[in-house]
């Protein structure tokens, strides 16, 4: 496990979002909420085009933080905020970046909170995502 | 006042293929009893953000009436091991024609404690505001 500086981010990535991973996402989740299902109904709620359900952003991952190295195995996703803006439509291009936003330790536990925020392609914030993963220092 | 129902609904094992597919979240303790008991688990458990997007059911009746999430937070209490059902339930913190305030809580049958607890903001009517500068 390593872990670098707090403060450390990712490079942007830009994530294009496909109207295939909205009907994906929506019908893994058996949601009914007709704007993330079809366009007419979507803007005739007022989005542009097929919006993307709420926790559709967890998809719209940043790159890898450099230096950080955590083991694959025994992860906790512990905590999850999300904080929205301009809704994420089909089509849009989402910029990313992730960023390492506090570490904690507690005994064996290591707390680490991760923020990603997803701008899109008229520059609107879209997102904050705040994520806080627990992991187990290694054996050995 | 708007009126929500709990959900119940069963996890099963293709939900959680399907999920991974199409959250491109391909950890095994989801899927594959053996990797999960590799991991120390009794078995398949599902992923948090699967149970906490199921949570979106519970709100679609206001999403109906025009609100939309402003913002969400929940914390992740237990693991919701695969073919059990789980309850989604809330109650309203507060509710004005632009805004409804909602805590949630996600059940698993025979556990006595939640699995995920959390808060809900849903506006009506407003801008969007920009997530980075608001709270």
């Amino acid at each position: 496990m390593n872990i670098p500086p707090v403060g450390t981010q990712s490079p942007p990535y830009s994530h294009v979002v496909e109207p295939g991973a909205i009907r994906r996402f929506v019908e893994a989740l058996g949601l009914g909420y007709q704007p993330y299902r079809d366009v007419e109904s979507a803007r005739a709620a007022g989005y542009r085009d097929v919006v993307a359900p709420p926790t559709f952003m967890i998809t719209l991952h940043g790159q890898p933080i450099p230096g950080l190295d955590l083991p694959e195995a025994g992860l906790i996703h512990g905590e999850q905020t999300f904080r929205y803006g301009e809704p994420v439509v089909a089509h849009d291009v989402i910029t990313v970046v992730s960023r390492l936003v506090e570490v904690k330790t507690r005994g064996p536990l290591t707390f680490l909170t991760l923020e990603t925020t997803g701008i899109n392609q008229e520059q609107a914030m879209t997102f904050v995502s705040t994520s806080t993963i627990i992991a187990r220092q290694a054996q050995s | 006042m708007p009126s929500l129902v709990p959900i119940v609904h069963r996890v099963t094992r293709s939900d959680l293929v399907r999920y991974a597919g199409a959250s491109e979240d391909f950890n095994p303790i989801h899927f594959d009893d053996d990797a999960a008991r590799f991991y120390g688990l009794d078995g398949v458990i599902a992923h948090g953000m699967y149970t906490m997007g199921l949570v979106t059911r519970f709100i679609e009746p206001l999403l109906n009436q025009g609100y939309r999430v402003s913002e969400w937070s929940n914390r992740f209490r237990a693991m919701v091991p695969v073919n059990r059902t789980i309850a989604i339930d809330g109650s309203i913190q507060e509710s004005t024609p632009q805004r409804v305030v909602l805590n949630i809580a996600v059940t698993v049958e025979n556990l006595p404690k939640p699995v995920l607890t959390g808060t809900i903001i849903l506006v009506r009517g407003e801008p969007f505001a920009d997530p980075a500068t608001t709270n």
